[in-house]
């Protein structure tokens, strides 16, 4: 199109010009990224209306900036410049007044700039400036969030902002250049350019991602916390016992009885919805811990069960009244103190000011561990709602501090009511209710929290001494009596000291070290396998005396220690299975642990904006202590890689969704290794079957390189076109072809002479005998080596003769008529 | 071979990698070490690029850079954060970056350019030039800007600047550009640059494509009547009618018998119904009615402020314009340079094609070399038709000169010498006083300055002719 010389060019030339878009799909696809990208602000700030409202601003604001008159533009610029300015110094006043929000305000900040930009968005430069901003938002919720929502909104926002890029770049060369041409449609281009960019992007960024090493470790993310709330009512009534009872039978998920038993069994993964997390961590949720080994199973020690206190010392209460006098804050918030924490430096250095106060009887570290700079801790937020009838534990991560509007509906009366929260020794929240502990919950409870995350690097752990608190190390390697750590017969033993120590039986190795070795040996090895399935563990019956009485009783014991059964035997289980081989070789190399069972992370869930977890994560793994560190969780429970399984099948979305958010959230370096396994399978598999049917796979294999060879071949690189010789028949083919063309008989270039003469016969009647002829002569002696005789070759300049005379009669006759 | 940029990165690290080496700082060092092995790979990419793939340099948009530092602040957060989400949006945004430019640098791999247009073009008429893109890969290629080089048009001009917005795999698109050729010359067009890149506006780079195409930019002549000329044969009006018809440049000498194979319109009618007989016409070649023009191409006619505007520009124009009339009007020309390229060269002849052929001998002419004319008298008897009017250009003419001129009247019919004011054109000014016409119809010396019309100036320097003509 050259402007301003519309003369100059035929219609054809602007005809071809449809390949530039148009300019009003440049503001639809940058305000569909745009309103994308505010929602990424949700995953950071929580709130749902400042989202609502920024979305309808931007797409007003771009349909404004569309619709506006062009003399108009320069007052707006000015006019909003004025008010962004205005707005960025406000919000950068407000951070440095309260720094601990500063991620959330400048969400909000850039949030708002965006909606302003929206309606100044008048040249390809600002909408790139747009979209550059929503890039800068994602990486905020990237930095803030544990949200895997960013990852199903990336592909339509990837998309939307190439197609946006691709538009801005076409309006800008056509404002610039004068000389354009296309051939492809605006639409076909647009969507086959954004789709493809798209599609290898986000493919290649994932598995480049794979690759890169990175470590779950989080530091310090700062974002606003939830605000409290009023509770209402404090309705003491409580469920009359037949439908407590009743509804803790239904509640009986696996692990969440008052023993952890080994006794194997099938079990099957029902996914019945059991908790709602809104949180921007989606973590391992903690239910009961387990200290005690007897062989058979885990129970917890009576001198945890002694531990359970109030949560309000004297003290604490006394700090949170002088903190918070209003007696409304105070209502709501109860404050649980920490258990677990290792360092009086720290403690008195980081928990001082943030109302986090540590138990008297904490176990802190060791002395020289005290001070471990190294140790960070990052604050978390949680909303956690009961969706069915469940245990009495305020689940939650490793270890909450802070309990806030423990609020729920009874189902029978539809009144509030509320349940104390008491922290014992393993940093779990059980729930009291006039000082007797709670049975369930119903559903619907609900109650906030903060947890205290240490943000512990891996190889710092290396750092940890192999001494700890007294009593500890005692309590948390006891064995049954079946297992010997000292005996050199003890086949358990000796094996998970060799495992422990990489394959000898002393390696001198640091505890960090042995447990990485044993978590390998359990994760990595590939010796063991995920199943769902467990053979009943073999028991026999003893007969036992009672010390106090006197009488004896007969006692089912296991045959073999649960762990050898695993180890030797099996090879193959569920979690609850590995969970205790690894607790057990821990302890068997003098390492503290302990059993842990709960929750695995849940599934996001659109629609109720949290993490749904439910029956199907009911998990157990272990908590492994080092010194300056605390207790560290592990989880040894390989990922299933029995993809192809029928029950696997049934649950492929649930598990593809899984994957997406271990990939992206919870466990990158345990994708990898399911990916890798599921390959390794998959192989292995379609190896088996091949052999199992050699018959029919030799046959596949057979049809495949067929269709293989035949797409080579197809593909071979065209032969030139054949030598046609110089002879005297040819020599009158082409006068005759060019005597064809003078009198508008072309002939098109993918037909041949003899198709081409053939052709023309059929339309010119007079001619009709004489060119078939030729066309026959010419075919003879244009694709052999046969030289033609004298006769042929005079017949054919006479043809081209009398073809040449024919139009020359013709022309004349036309022209005389 | 590499450019400034490449070279200061290189010798920058090379300085960090000493400094690492001599405070012994272990991170600086690999650090160092790794930028060093990133510029090599890159010297020997770039070595790939540019030897294989023609690329000649690599440019990075504003867009793109935002987006780098963008790159590198999330991958540093990332760093700093190592959150799962935050790793995938860093490297997000690092693979997009990557895989773009590596999408720009295989944008303009199997595209090739085909050239037309006539081949012979006027100053100022606007030429119509078609370029096809021919995509010979399987992929469609989309936003592939070019520049073909025009050398004819203006400085200003010199690239046409052109986007192909899309062209499906294995097959072509072609868009037409209008090119204004304002320097007279035989040009090579081309080369043609590709800005291929990715299209979203990221990277470009530019590829080299050597094809080249002749343009001969002719010299426009101007419409002049001829009038004058007409007048230059010495018969009676009469007889001058009977010249049988334009572009013969012949002369009516008599009357003879009529023999067979004589044309029909030879035949003198009103002596045969005298005499009862067929009577042809007899004709001779009229010298008298050949116009010559004798070009004296020394460095000097070349000089001037703008290159489009010197006194051998101005010559060329005023040459081919006299010629066109005087071919139009049924003369011969005749034309000859001293000084050019061949040294001394002489056409003559008339006729379209005559023409046509001296329009593309004169866009040919270059820059001359110094010529004393009193040394080429003898070529200039020997190579201008003796008894023709004589239009001789000059880049001055003094009064030695003058001398000289004076015995070439002797030689020929009728003198002009056309001599230029080459102060004017050097400053734009006018810098002799003296007046600009000297001589009679017979020798007439015209001087001509810078900025003149030379339609006017052409224009009067005939009437001068015609005047003498009228006297006689």
């Amino acid at each position: 199109m050259h402007k301003g010389s519309s003369e100059f060019f035929p219609a054809e030339v602007f005809a071809r010009i449809r390949g530039v878009p148009g300019r009003k799909w440049l503001y639809v696809f940058t305000a569909i990224a745009t309103v994308i990208g505010v929602q990424l602000l949700y995953l950071t700030n929580d709130d749902f209306n400042l989202n609502a409202g920024l979305s309808v601003a931007v797409i007003i604001g771009f349909v404004f900036s569309y619709y506006l008159n062009a003399a108009y533009q320069r007052f707006m610029i000015v006019v909003l410049d004025i008010v962004a300015i205005s707005i960025f110094i406000f919000y950068i006043t407000k951070v440095a007044s309260n720094p601990v929000t500063w991620g959330n305000e400048l969400g909000i900040l850039l949030g708002l700039l965006i909606s302003i930009y929206s309606f100044r968005a008048y040249t390809e430069r600002d909408h790139r400036m747009i979209l550059a901003s929503c890039l800068v938002i994602m990486l905020l919720a990237s930095v803030a969030s544990y949200d895997v929502k960013l990852m199903f909104v990336l592909p339509l926002f990837v998309f939307c902002g190439f197609a946006s890029l691709y538009v801005a770049n076409n309006l800008s060369l056509s404002d610039r250049i004068p000389y354009l041409a296309s051939e492809v449609g605006a639409g076909s281009a647009i969507v086959y350019l954004a789709g493809r960019a798209t599609i290898a992007v986000l493919v290649v960024s994932i598995l480049f991602y794979m690759l890169v090493p990175h470590s779950a470790t989080v530091r310090n993310p700062r974002f606003r916390l939830p605000t409290s709330t009023i509770i209402t009512g404090d309705d003491e009534e409580d469920i009359p016992l037949e439908e407590r009872e009743q509804i803790t039978e239904q509640s009986s998920i696996s692990g969440f009885s008052d023993e952890f038993d080994l006794k194997g069994g099938r079990i099957e993964l029902e996914d019945e919805p059991v908790l709602l997390v809104r949180s921007t961590l989606n973590d391992y949720l903690r239910g009961k811990v387990f200290d005690v080994y007897n062989g058979k199973g885990w129970s917890q020690s009576e001198l945890s069960k002694e531990k359970n206190r109030p949560v309000f010392s004297e003290d604490v209460l006394g700090t949170l009244k002088k903190k918070f006098p209003e007696s409304s804050i105070m209502g709501n918030v109860q404050v649980l103190p920490l258990v677990d924490f290792p360092s009086r430096k720290l403690e008195e250095k980081f928990l001082k000011d943030k109302l986090i106060f540590v138990a008297k009887d904490n176990t802190y570290s060791t002395q020289g561990m005290d001070d471990n700079p190294d140790l960070k801790y990052s604050i978390h937020p949680l909303e956690i709602t009961f969706l069915k009838n469940d245990v009495a534990i305020f689940f939650s991560p490793y270890q909450p501090y802070r309990i806030e509007d423990v609020t729920g509906r009874n189902p029978s009366t539809s009144t509030e009511r509320y349940a104390d929260p008491v922290v014992d020794s393993f940093s779990v929240i059980n729930a009291y209710r006039s000082g007797r502990r709670m049975s369930y919950f119903p559903k619907g409870i609900h109650y906030k929290f903060f947890v205290l995350k240490p943000s512990i690097i891996p190889i710092k752990l290396k750092e940890a001494p192999n001494n700890y608190p007294a009593g500890l190390l005692e309590h948390y390697t006891q064995l049954p009596p079946t297992i010997d750590r000292n005996n050199p017969n003890d086949a358990l033993a000796r094996f998970a000291i060799t495992v422990a120590n990489g394959g000898t039986e002393d390696a001198g190795l640091i505890p960090y070290e042995k447990v990485l070795n044993i978590y390998d040996h359990f994760v990595n090895s590939g010796e063991y396998e995920y199943s769902l399935e467990y053979p009943e563990l073999p028991t026999k019956k003893i007969m036992r005396v009672d010390p106090e009485s006197g009488e004896t009783y007969e006692e089912e014991v296991a045959k073999v220690d649960a762990a050898y059964h695993f180890v030797f035997v099996t090879k193959k289980g569920y979690c609850e299975f590995f969970a205790n081989a690894f607790a057990v070789f821990c302890r068997i190399n003098s390492i503290p642990s302990r059993i842990v069972t709960g929750f695995a992370p849940g599934r996001y869930d659109f629609m109720k904006n949290g993490y749904v977890v439910s029956t199907r994560n009911a998990h157990s793994w272990v908590e492994v202590y080092f010194d300056g560190f605390g207790w560290v969780s592990f989880d040894p429970t390989p990922a299933s890689s029995d993809f192809l399984s029928a029950s696997e099948i049934r649950s492929f979305f649930s598990q593809t969704f899984d994957y997406i958010q271990n990939l992206f959230v919870i466990d990158p370096q345990g994708v990898q290794r399911v990916t890798v396994r599921f390959f390794a399978t998959l192989s292995r598999r379609v190896y088996e079957v091949a052999v199992e049917n050699s018959v029919t796979s030799t046959l596949i294999l057979a049809v495949l390189s067929g269709f293989l060879i035949f797409s080579i071949w197809r593909r071979r690189p065209r032969r030139e076109p054949p030598h046609i010789p110089k002879n005297a028949v040819v020599a009158s083919y082409y006068g005759l072809e060019s005597a064809l063309a003078e009198n508008g008989y072309m002939r098109p270039e993918h037909m041949t002479g003899k198709a081409f003469l053939r052709g023309v016969a059929s339309s010119v009647n007079e001619l009709s005998s004489v060119l078939n002829e030729i066309a026959n002569t010419y075919y003879v002696y244009a694709y052999s080596l046969k030289e033609p005789d004298a006769r042929d070759a005079e017949r054919a300049r006479a043809i081209l003769t009398v073809v040449r005379e024919y139009f020359a009669k013709r022309e004349k006759r036309d022209g005389r008529s | 071979m590499f450019s400034p940029a490449f070279i200061i990165l290189f010798v920058l690290d090379l300085l960090f990698l000493a400094f690492a080496l001599i405070k012994a700082e272990p991170v600086l060092m690999t650090y160092s070490i790794i930028a060093l092995f990133l510029l090599i790979i890159w010297a020997f990419i770039w070595r790939f690029l540019s030897i294989r793939l023609g690329i000649q340099r690599i440019m990075l948009s504003k867009t793109s850079i935002a987006v780098m530092l963008l790159a590198a602040f999330s991958a540093t957060v990332s760093i700093i954060f190592s959150t799962h989400l935050l790793v995938f949006t860093a490297v997000f945004i690092f693979t997009s970056i990557v895989l773009i430019f590596i999408w720009s640098l295989i944008s303009s791999i199997g595209l090739t350019i085909r050239r037309e247009h006539h081949r012979i073009a006027l100053i100022g008429q606007p030429l119509e030039v078609s370029i096809t893109l021919v995509n010979n890969s399987r992929w469609p290629r989309f936003t592939v800007i070019g520049f073909d080089y025009f050398p004819a048009a203006s400085h200003e001009a010199g690239y046409q600047e052109m986007c192909f917005v899309s062209v499906r795999g294995k097959s072509e698109v072609s868009l037409k550009y209008e090119a204004l050729p304002s320097l007279r010359g035989d040009w090579r067009i081309g080369p043609f640059y590709f800005w291929g890149g990715d299209p979203f506006g990221f990277f470009k780079h530019e590829r080299l494509v050597e094809i080249y195409t002749e343009l001969i930019v002719v010299p426009v002549p101007f419409r002049i009547r001829m009038n004058a000329l007409d007048s230059i044969s010495r018969r009676p009006k009469d007889e001058a009618a009977t010249i049988s018809k334009a572009g013969e440049s012949v002369e009516f000498l008599g009357v003879r018998e009529y023999r067979e194979g004589d044309s029909m319109r030879k035949i003198h009618w009103i002596s045969s119904a005298r005499t009862g007989e067929l009577i042809t016409k007899q004709f001779e070649l009229n010298v008298a009615s050949t116009l010559s023009f004798l070009l004296v191409n020394t460095p000097e006619m070349s000089v001037g402020m703008e290159p489009e505007k010197t006194p051998l520009e101005d010559s060329l124009r005023i040459i081919i314009s006299l010629a066109q009339g005087a071919i139009r009007a049924g003369y011969e020309a005749s034309f000859t340079e001293l000084g050019g390229e061949k040294e001394r060269d002489a056409w003559s002849g008339t006729g379209r094609q005559f023409l046509s052929d001296l329009s593309v001998r004169l866009a040919r002419i270059g820059e001359g070399a110094d010529v004393k004319l009193s040394e080429e008298l003898r070529w200039i008897v020997e190579l201008v038709p003796e008894g023709s009017n004589l239009f001789l250009f000059v880049s001055s003419c003094d009064e030695a000169d003058q001398k000289l001129y004076s015995h070439l009247t002797q030689r020929f019919r009728r003198l002009v010498v056309v001599h230029f004011d080459l102060g004017s054109y050097e400053t734009g000014e006018s810098s002799i006083p003296a007046p600009r016409t000297v001589g009679s119809g017979k020798h007439l010396v015209y001087r001509i300055e810078y900025g003149d019309d030379l339609k006017r100036v052409t224009e009067r320097i005939l009437r001068q002719l015609q005047k003498e003509v009228a006297l006689a």
